[in-house]
């Protein structure tokens, strides 16, 4: 058997040990995340599924052949160092898990904010025989790793924190000069919606919902041909369908009330649910837990994608066929938010491919 | 009728009596303001009195503030029927949203803007020379407004606008010298630091210019304080001359910072810093925030503002502009290193 294809067979062995009814630390993890205050349950289980979904032989030998990952060609050897941010449940995984399918060995800055879930994980694939202590490590602290210089970094940033993400690389003593950064800085997607079925209407509440629309991948831009008040009835019943499923595990602050009273005092249509508000217009992304709503078709879809640039993560379509020129590499299915294959190309970028090369 | 103008700029009442009048006034005229005010009073976050806009306590801090933003999102003014006597609009491009700022009553601003400069400045004893390159495309300036006012008060004839993209004139300045009056300066930071570029003047050493703000354009960025130690350095003057006016096209009324980092406001003015994320929390000193303003001399469009400016106030009651409020990545991935 080939390394690859044993390291293929053992994450999904390592997988299936995870995620069994039967792993008590597992558990324990998600019962302490939820004591804790991290995250909800319902939050954690969705995400949890998502992996069971999205993880299968089938789609591991998709993403390999795709990213041209082979024996000849992979990242062993090299030493790869994970900053994982604690915004979702398990936002860290793909990056954690594609960095050990492509034989480089992994190090990882465990969020605090998510302390316990992925170290079940990570510490089923020690279990395995084909990595061991030093191929598989981890801390929440940064400091513990001083000294240790990797050479490819990954982490999610901004403007305004990678400077100090960078300081504190450099204050371990972290990456090498010719160290390889992987920085993420796309912060929320857009949905095009031109049906309101149901189905659609349902999705879309999910899409923007789910985790408290904390995800890059949350619906924050509705672009449709309808105005908000003309779905206004069906998004408020689908949102609080939703909520009767998932309540809304973070509360939004005061502002998130004031934004409101000022939509108000502007007579700017909105939809205002106590804990999150859709609001037609006005986009400015200084706050959480406000999806905004531009009544447009296609034209004005790209004219916001090349506004928003790189901070756009992806663009869903009800139609899984929809095309809109220039946007292909971002358009995904309204029904796949929340649920995105475990081959997904955060920031465009496939980070198997990226780490091999 | 109210005599507001008595009203604002009078001595004999306290600045939280006129206040709780004003705020009457508003929310009996101001459409956008009321809905706000009821708004806030659905959401339980706002004072049940205030919904009703009779207050009979006087809590200023209580009393809601307007985003600054209205003025470009709706119509703002207590006279909704009226024609404005003046309009201002912010600066930007023909594309971007600008603030519209309708006076309806140009005596009051007037007033506004005169007693204002004379509560700091021997007005009667000063030549006034503007100096606005980037605001002579806008005819709804305030600040063009302003200063032309200020000059139309000297009769001596040598309180001008200075002509764009020249130095200044030497014989001129000796002029101004001869005369015994003090020079004063207005204009846009990065205006001041061109005059420099062109050529290096020594202003006479009681001359004062005031700088209205604009340290970041399509060519640099500065600070505040190297802006000032510049412009001293530049201009031959001690760093104490160099002032600085905070001022805004929704604004009557402005702050003055004479000689240090700190402004002052106006009799009729008051500053606040509120917490961004509760804007009904008033922070205590020192600690950073957004700056809210109630500027009285708004009486007809809206006197209780939230800017989006970031502000620090001291012991005093002075406050200090530390830029324009940021907030953090608040949605997506982002490894933060304090939180992580």
């Amino acid at each position: 058997m080939s390394d690859l294809q044993n390291r293929i067979d053992t994450l999904l062995k390592a997988i299936d040990n995870w995620l069994s009814s039967d792993n008590d630390y597992l558990m324990d993890a998600i019962d302490r995340t939820v004591r804790e205050g991290y995250f909800s349950f319902p939050d954690i289980t969705f995400a949890l599924d998502a992996l069971r979904q999205s993880i299968s032989k089938e789609s591991l030998e998709a993403w390999v052949e795709q990213a041209g990952l082979s024996d000849d060609v992979d990242a062993k050897g090299q030493n790869v160092f994970c900053l994982h941010a604690g915004n979702l449940p398990l936002v860290g995984f793909q990056d954690a898990f594609s960095t050990l399918l492509s034989g480089a060995r992994y190090t990882g800055k465990i969020s605090r904010k998510d302390p316990y879930l992925l170290p079940t994980f990570l510490n089923e694939v020690k279990k395995t025989a084909v990595w061991t202590d030093m191929d598989v490590q981890w801390t929440h602290r940064l400091r513990d790793f001083e000294d240790m210089r990797h050479d490819a970094i990954i982490f999610a940033g901004s403007e305004s924190s990678v400077p100090d993400v960078k300081e504190a690389i450099r204050e371990y003593n972290l990456a090498k000069e010719d160290t390889r950064y992987l920085i993420r800085t796309a912060h929320f997607s857009m949905a095009y919606l031109d049906s309101t079925n149901q189905e659609s209407i349902k999705q879309l509440a999910e899409g923007m919902l789910r985790y408290g629309g904390q995800g890059c991948r949350s619906v924050a831009i509705v672009v449709s041909p309808f105005g908000l008040s003309e779905v206004r009835d069906e998004l408020r019943e689908a949102n609080i369908n939703f909520w009767k499923e998932n309540p809304q595990h973070t509360k939004p602050g005061p502002r998130l009330r004031q934004q409101y009273a000022y939509n108000q005092a502007v007579e700017r249509p909105q939809l205002w649910q106590e804990h999150y508000l859709i609001q037609e217009g006005g986009l400015e992304f200084d706050q959480g837990f406000i999806c905004y709503w531009v009544e447009g078709d296609r034209s004005t879809v790209s004219e916001l994608a090349d506004e928003y640039g790189e901070h756009l993560q992806s663009i869903y379509t009800t139609n899984a066929n929809e095309e809109i020129s220039g946007l292909e590499t971002k358009i995904e299915s309204l029904a796949s938010v929340q649920k995105p294959l475990i081959s997904w190309k955060p920031d465009g970028v496939d980070t198997l491919e990226w780490l091999m090369k | 009728m109210q005599d507001w103008n008595k009203l604002i700029f009078s001595d004999n009442c306290t600045f939280e009596e006129k206040a709780r009048q004003v705020f009457e006034y508003q929310f009996e005229n101001n459409p956008v303001y009321k809905r706000y005010c009821q708004a806030l009073e659905n959401t339980s976050s706002c004072h049940p009195e205030l919904v009703s806009g009779s207050l009979d306590e006087i809590d200023l801090e209580a009393i809601p503030l307007l985003p600054i933003k209205a003025f470009k999102d709706a119509v703002v003014t207590a006279q909704p029927n009226d024609e404005p006597d003046l309009v201002f609009k912010s600066s930007g491009t023909s594309d971007m949203q600008r603030s519209v700022h309708r006076v309806h009553d140009a005596d009051l601003y007037k007033q506004s803007l005169l007693n204002g400069f004379r509560h700091f400045y021997d007005l009667d004893r000063s030549v006034i020379w503007g100096y606005t390159p980037g605001y002579a495309d806008n005819p709804h300036s305030s600040l063009i407004h302003m200063i032309q006012e200020l000059i139309e008060q000297d009769d001596s004839g040598f309180s001008r606008f200075l002509p764009l993209g020249e130095p200044l004139d030497k014989q001129q300045l000796t002029e101004v010298a001869q005369s015994g009056k003090q020079l004063i300066i207005f204009g846009a930071a990065f205006g001041f630091l061109d005059l420099l570029e062109m050529r290096e003047v020594k202003l006479p050493s009681n001359s004062i210019i005031i700088e209205t703000g604009g340290m970041k354009t399509h060519r640099r960025e500065i600070s505040r304080r190297e802006l000032h130690r510049r412009l001293a350095e530049g201009f031959g003057l001690d760093s104490s001359r160099i002032h600085s006016e905070y001022g805004m096209a929704e604004l009557l009324s402005q702050a003055y910072a004479t000689g240090s980092s700190w402004f002052r406001t106006v009799p009729w003015m008051q500053v606040s810093i509120r917490n961004p994320e509760n804007p009904a929390e008033v922070l205590p000193p020192y600690e950073e925030g957004l700056i809210g303003i109630i500027d009285l001399a708004n009486i007809h469009s809206c006197p209780f503002l939230l800017t989006g400016d970031k502000g620090m106030m001291n012991n005093n009651g002075r406050f200090q502009v530390l830029g324009r409020w940021n907030p953090k990545d608040l949605r997506g991935c982002n490894f933060l290193i304090e939180e992580d």
